[in-house]
């Protein structure tokens, strides 16, 4: 089921949230400085979310902060800051992946180790999850960056359903019939990646 | 409605699904470093009027320049000088490899610079803070320079120009003010993405200022425009030659990154 009509965007479902909005998530209109000082992680891990790769986020950011400075003067300060922020996000990492050289020049032959976790005993192990995450990363490039960044918050990050409504400037429902969607998406994504692949072997 | 179970765990996932997703890695947070540099950019934007310069080179651009003590330059508009101050070494860039239209010949004009708003208080708001300053052509270069705003306390003072303008200097025969330079290359960004060919006339009317002082930032909005238009081999010598041109530029690294692993180091 499509919620939202075509061409919705999670941007614009600002203004039907129908839960309370958590504490935490309001303030009042700051300047971009207290943007990132009080968004600056989740508008980091947004932009991830979002399809863009971790070498680029720091330059998308900076066009992100750069809207986010035009745009303040605007931003009603009664609304919680993340849907705003998470619709801004949304679109600059869609105008980003659209640009020809990042999808060109950017093939992901593997995804960057993390070197925050500690390295599996097996490097037989290692290289398959290593082969994993770049199929993965295949994946989830292929999909549209709105559904993805909800499977990335529920599927990977594990986040509560209310959480990522309360992200998204969504009632639960929705978000959690778009999940199915984006659930959908992935597998045929999938599917294009396996039929990609099968015409490489041949 | 109750919380609804994860793909891996409800059953409806195929083994590989769940195998691809067990395999993911959260996206991680800001490192600290990546925050401190956040931070001075939202500072910087903080400090201009909303709107302006809206395109992340600029900004980078700026942000290399207060690294780098680069060339200080102001931005009001063009003034008379006022005497010139004792010359000192400049940090000419390297020779440029290409051929650059001549400055136009002064005006008989002995009178100061009769631009609007020239003798009073900033009406003309132009760069936050720092910017490159090409060397000029011509000895007689007439500038104004005004303390560095707030934030670029910081910085080495600008070596003036040897043989800088005496103050009797004409006025350019248009306007070549940075102010006009930036209201152009802001328009060429806007096009960028929507009209790239639309932003590369626009470069080109920049290139034809005889003094330009935002000659790098309208090349990587070149580099851009040309990317976008799929001229690579065009795009690839525009920005070899801004990279022989400006090798430690403000650019540089997103020029080289542009190129790919075979640019010029």
């Amino acid at each position: 089921m499509k919620v939202g009509g075509p061409g919705a965007q999670w941007g614009d479902a600002v203004a039907i949230t129908l839960r309370p909005i958590p504490a935490a998530f309001v303030s009042e209109a700051p300047d971009v400085g207290g943007v990132v000082a009080e968004h600056g992680d989740f508008l980091w891990k947004t932009l991830q979310r979002c399809g863009v790769r971790e070498s680029d986020v720091a330059d998308v950011l900076q066009e992100v902060l750069i809207v986010v400075h035009r745009k303040l003067p605007s931003y009603d300060a009664a609304r919680p800051m993340p849907p705003w922020l998470f619709g801004i996000c949304l679109r600059v990492a869609t105008a980003h992946r659209r640009r020809a050289w990042v999808r060109r020049e950017r093939p992901v032959e593997h995804a960057p180790e993390d070197p925050s976790r500690p390295a599996p005993m097996d490097p037989e192990e290692a290289a398959s999850r290593a082969q994993a995450r770049a199929r993965l990363a295949r994946v989830l490039d292929a999909m549209d960056p709105d559904q993805r960044a909800l499977l990335v918050m529920f599927e990977i990050e594990g986040m509560a359903c209310d959480d990522i409504a309360a992200i998204v400037g969504a009632p639960v429902g929705t978000v959690w019939s778009r999940l199915h969607a984006a659930r959908r998406q992935f597998e045929a994504a999938l599917a294009r990646l396996h039929a990609r692949e099968s015409r490489g072997a041949r | 409605m109750s919380e609804p179970r994860r793909w891996r765990e409800d059953g409806g996932a195929s083994p590989e699904v769940r195998d691809l997703l067990a395999a993911a890695r959260a996206p991680g947070g800001m490192s600290p470093a990546d925050r401190a540099r956040a931070t001075r950019h939202a500072a910087r934007l903080a400090a201009a009027p909303a709107g302006w310069f809206a395109w992340s080179g600029a900004a980078k651009a700026l942000a290399a320049s207060l690294a780098t003590a680069a060339l200080v330059a102001t931005a009001r508009v063009v003034t008379p000088a006022s005497p010139a101050p004792p010359a000192a070494p400049r940090t000419a860039p390297p020779a440029r490899p290409s051929a650059r239209p001549a400055a136009p010949s002064p005006g008989p004009v002995a009178a100061p610079a009769p631009l609007p708003g020239a003798a009073a208080p900033p009406t003309v708001w132009v760069a936050p803070t720092v910017l490159r300053v090409e060397s000029p052509r011509t000895p007689t270069t007439p500038r104004t320079r005004r303390a560095p705003p707030p934030g670029a306390g910081a910085l080495a003072p600008t070596p003036a120009p040897p043989g800088a303008t005496p103050p009797a200097a004409m006025a350019p025969p248009r306007d070549e003010s940075l102010a006009a330079e930036a209201a152009l290359l802001a328009q060429a960004q806007r096009s960028l993405e929507r009209d790239p060919a639309a932003s590369l006339d626009l470069l080109e009317a920049h290139a034809g200022f005889a003094r330009p002082r935002l000659a790098e930032e309208r090349e990587l909005l070149a580099v851009l425009a040309l990317q976008r238009l799929g001229r690579g081999e065009a795009m690839r010598a525009r920005g070899e030659a801004m990279l022989a041109r400006w090798p430690s530029g403000a650019a540089a690294q997103r020029v080289r990154r542009l190129l790919g692993p075979t640019s010029p180091p």
